[in-house]
């Protein structure tokens, strides 16, 4: 963070679309590649991102002061991914869908034990919990220490402590389990 | 430290243990193969997620197709804004041209209709003199079009609220 992107950020937070254009420029992929890990699906994540940047934009002026805009804009995608998320559960098609991720687990099997290959990071992730799966986004990707996931997540550092612990470790066992069916 | 620090390796893989606690995990590692091995894979699991999410990137038309939006909807949004001001005055406008014209005859409308209401108003409230049974049902429709009329006002101020 420098003076620069707080000086865009205030002309921004004054509707100039100028501005606001160079920060969607400079966090387009911070945005994107949160919601492609919580979503696991790049059309969704790129209407997340679209609708993460709109809502900013309309919401912008409020902002309270922009050294909190990349937590601020972190909390917009959170809110956004986790609704998609709730959404996807309450469609009617949710047996399909879950049958259908299950065939594509099992296709990445096989595919992954033909080439003798591990299993990816990414598969391993979209196995875990949103919860889990957020946390360890958050901290290994965007770049947050615990204090900072605390803010943005409203919950007490002691719980991030144990939260990202316990999902590493079930991330570590599933990573575990894909080598051994190989 | 007999117990496995399972709870702490991650932290102490972040760098967000305190010294203390620091001190206490790395005594255990000397001791402990199987979670220095843990610790081992915790180091080699952050760096593949940091690599391969380093490689994602968003599609290079995304940033165009946002401000497209925006341009939209700021347009969009002048229109109506331009629009809700025109229609009040063009009303007040048209209103004045047709009293202009019609003045006289709108007066004398307005003067038959008053007094229609009042006679109304007579015969009504000397027809429920002399029927005192009339009240109850003719204060209940008093009544009900008071709050039908009350739910209806507050449904269209919160529609265009919104």
């Amino acid at each position: 963070m420098d003076e620069e992107l707080y000086r865009i950020i205030r002309e921004a937070k004054q509707g100039k679309k100028d501005a606001f254009a160079i920060l969607v420029r400079r966090f387009k992929d911070y945005v994107y590649r949160y919601a492609y890990g919580m979503l696991g699906d790049r059309m969704e994540a790129e209407d997340v991102t679209q609708e993460a940047f709109l809502k900013c934009y309309a919401a912008l002026p409020r902002l309270e002061n922009e050294f909190s805009f990349v937590s601020w804009l972190q909390r917009i995608v959170s809110n956004l991914c986790s609704d998609h998320l709730k959404k996807r559960q309450k469609e009617k098609t949710k047996p399909i869908q879950e049958t259908l991720s299950q065939m594509e687990i099992s296709e990445a099997r096989q595919r992954h034990s033909a080439q003798d290959l591990k299993w990816t990071i990414e598969e391993s992730l979209k196995q875990l919990s949103p919860d889990h799966r957020q946390i360890i986004l958050l901290h290994d990707v965007q770049g947050f220490r615990y204090e900072e996931i605390a803010q943005t997540l409203e919950i007490p550092v002691g719980t991030v402590k144990s939260r990202l612990n316990a999902a590493r470790l079930a991330l570590r066992q599933i990573m575990k389990k894909g080598e051994e069916e190989e | 430290m007999s117990d496995h620090p399972t709870e702490w390796l991650s932290a102490y893989v972040d760098q967000e243990l305190d010294a203390a606690e620091r001190e206490q995990v790395e005594r255990h590692l000397e001791q402990c193969e199987s979670c220095l091995a843990t610790v081992t894979d915790l180091i080699e699991m952050q760096a593949q997620i940091a690599h391969f999410y380093r490689q994602v990137e968003a599609p290079e038309d995304l940033e165009q197709t946002i401000m497209k939006v925006l341009d939209t909807e700021s347009t969009s949004s002048t229109i109506t804004r331009a629009g809700s001001a025109v229609i009040p005055l063009f009303g007040v406008a048209a209103l004045i041209v047709l009293f202009s014209i019609y003045g006289s005859i709108l007066v004398k409308l307005f003067s038959f209709v008053l007094q229609l209401v009042i006679t109304a108003a007579y015969v009504m409230s000397h027809v429920i003199a002399s029927v005192p049974a009339l009240w109850i049902p003719v204060m209940g429709l008093a009544v009900g079009l008071t709050l039908i009329s009350g739910l209806s006002l507050r449904r269209i101020l919160r529609s265009s609220a919104q």
